[in-house]
């Protein structure tokens, strides 16, 4: 994935010379004018589109389920629909052609400005195929994340986690609890609006 | 009247073979495990949440106090996640050096857990022969960076310094040696009958229970599944070196020791092939002294000694991460424990620990 971020041309030892002008990242015309000198290097579109299978899948199977797509750096990123994330990572993760059998992360991130503040990420990728992709949805507080325990084993701690540092809550799943932060502890760190030092902590302080 | 009962037991997290922090509450009929209940967060510090009120060049000596056997890795990640963020090229030289520096690293990590997994089942002697070859690791580190085990090592966009005078003739010397010192290793456990009876068919984990529960790492290519992150998604330069995977069958611990033996060989080889190659150049590339990300995200993996470590940056623009996520071998392996214990005696649990190879920091960040 990373070999679509860096310029393949660059000649090894290219960045070497020590007489090199340092090229800022706007500065794309005298690089134009002076061929010869490798150290300049090309201005890398993160953003640009790249030909996923899956996305394709994706498309011609659930076309209804598909919010939006985003694009970084080589990586896919598509926006579900949140009830349709279940049948969505259950064929992506039984079609043969696809075979997505690896949740390699799952995790929340707290957006409080938007209407839907929570939005779930799960990072899948297909250990036969090798292919990636990054499925999102997005919650409103105390609303519900369909769990997908049944499909990967391993998102029972990942989500436990998401329940426990941003007090997302997973429906379906069974054993829903604090993970890393003890039992009896109040609110949910990771929230942007809890802070970094914690509350209740002016015995802490350090000035 | 004669009856039986289940019995719970605490293991932990004040017991010195969960590895630090590790608190295991098991259900036992007898000596027999039946259920099993992993608790952790004892050693949880916070540090993706720090993260986020941290400029990207401060988060790295964090990422060093995560997993602190093999903080290069954490290093090497979370630096190629921010280059791959921005679009940054690294120079070669740069590249080589980590790639040296790295594998060494899995090598230092893999004789930790060697030594105290051996321990732990009871073989002593390994320990030490361990910490001999680790203790000439750590001074290659403590040379090239200033620090033996949280070593804020590289920085984004290359390194912060060139190697020292004479740094490659003695990592070449160890080159040299290492294989006869691991050659008294395999003379002390891979045909020792107690070995053999503490570790062949304990903790067995299937290749598609292994990958149903996100195991990645040494844990997963014992049970005959070939992914490694450095052939599946190269990143650095390891595409350019030959290396093999070495795989297991019978999924067991004495596989995964197996396992973990050979990749310090196919390490070894990596770094005698980054030294002849290693170019001339600079090591650092034309980074902005503000480190500032456009708006995006990424997910970046790389292959640490525990399997593969993830790193999610979501950047709003700023020059803080808005989201840092560590993906930690060490916490979804260890989910698997109570699946490969369950039937077990309560010894086979203290090798199943040692064979998971968890790093409490990891676990709990």
């Amino acid at each position: 994935m990373s070999d679509e971020i860096k310029p393949p041309s660059s000649p090894p030892g290219g960045a070497a010379g020590p007489g090199q002008t340092p090229a800022p990242p706007d500065a794309a015309p005298p690089a134009a004018t002076a061929p010869p000198k490798p150290a300049a290097p090309a201005k890398v579109n993160l953003t640009a589109e790249v030909d996923s299978p899956v996305l394709r899948a994706l498309k011609e199977k659930f076309p209804q389920a598909i919010q939006a797509v985003s694009f970084y750096a080589g990586e896919v990123s598509v926006l579900l629909d949140k009830d349709s994330l279940l049948p969505v990572c259950r064929f992506l993760k039984e079609d043969p052609a696809l075979r997505l059998d690896y949740l390699s992360n799952l995790c929340g991130v707290d957006y409080p400005d938007r209407e839907k503040r929570f939005e779930v990420v799960y990072h899948l990728f297909s250990i036969s195929l090798s292919h990636r992709i990054n499925l999102k949805i997005q919650l409103a507080d105390q609303e519900p994340a369909p769990s997908v325990v049944t499909i990967w084993r391993t998102a029972n701690w990942h989500e436990r986690e998401a329940f426990d540092l941003l007090g997302i809550p997973f429906e379906g799943h069974p054993d829903l609890r604090r993970i890393l932060l003890a039992d009896e502890w109040q609110g949910h760190p990771l929230r942007k609006e809890y802070p970094t030092r914690g509350y209740d902590r002016d015995h802490m302080k350090l000035r | 009247m004669f009856r039986t009962e289940m019995m719970d037991i605490n293991m932990g997290p004040q017991h010195p073979s969960t590895h630090g922090v590790l608190r295991l509450k098991l259900l036992l009929d007898g000596e027999t495990v039946t259920d099993t209940d992993v608790l952790i967060g004892y050693l949880h510090r916070g540090v993706e949440k720090l993260c986020e009120s941290k400029n990207y060049h401060m988060i790295e000596p964090y990422t060093d106090r995560l997993d602190y056997v093999a903080a290069m890795y954490e290093n090497l990640g979370y630096v190629e996640t921010v280059e791959k963020l921005m679009g940054i090229t690294v120079p070669e030289r740069a590249e080589y050096i980590r790639v040296i520096t790295a594998e060494l690293q899995r090598i230092a990590s893999h004789l930790v857990w060697l030594g105290t997994h051996a321990l732990d089942i009871g073989a002593m002697t390994v320990f030490f022969y361990c910490f001999r070859e680790r203790e000439i690791l750590l001074d290659l580190f403590e040379a090239f960076c200033g620090a033996r085990l949280t070593y804020n090592a590289y920085r984004i966009g290359g390194l912060p310094w060139d190697v020292p005078p004479g740094w490659t003739d003695r990592v070449r010397h160890f080159v040299k040696i290492f294989p006869g010192r691991q050659q008294e290793y395999d003379t002390l456990l891979t045909k020792n009958r107690i070995w053999l009876g503490r570790t062949k068919g304990v903790g067995i984990l299937k290749a598609g229970d292994a990958i149903d529960f996100g195991v990645s790492g040494p844990c997963l290519r014992a049970a005959g599944v070939s992914y490694d992150v450095r052939k599946a998604h190269p990143y650095s330069v390891y595409d350019r070196f030959l290396f093999d995977i070495p795989t297991g069958e019978n999924c067991d611990t004495y596989d995964r020791y197996l396992v973990r033996m050979e990749e310090m060989r196919q390490s070894l080889r990596i770094v005698q092939q980054a030294l002849d190659g290693l170019p001339a150049g600079e090591v650092m590339g034309k980074v902005p002294k503000r480190i500032k990300p456009p708006v995006g995200e990424v997910y970046h993996t790389v292959e640490g000694p525990r399997g593969e470590l993830g790193f999610y940056i979501v950047s709003q623009g700023e020059d803080k991460p808005y989201r840092m996520r560590f993906r930690s071998p060490s916490f979804v392996n260890l989910q698997a424990l109570p699946h490969m214990v369950k039937g077990s005696l309560v010894a086979d649990v203290v090798a199943v620990i040692g064979t998971l190879d968890i790093v409490l920091g990891d676990v709990d960040r």
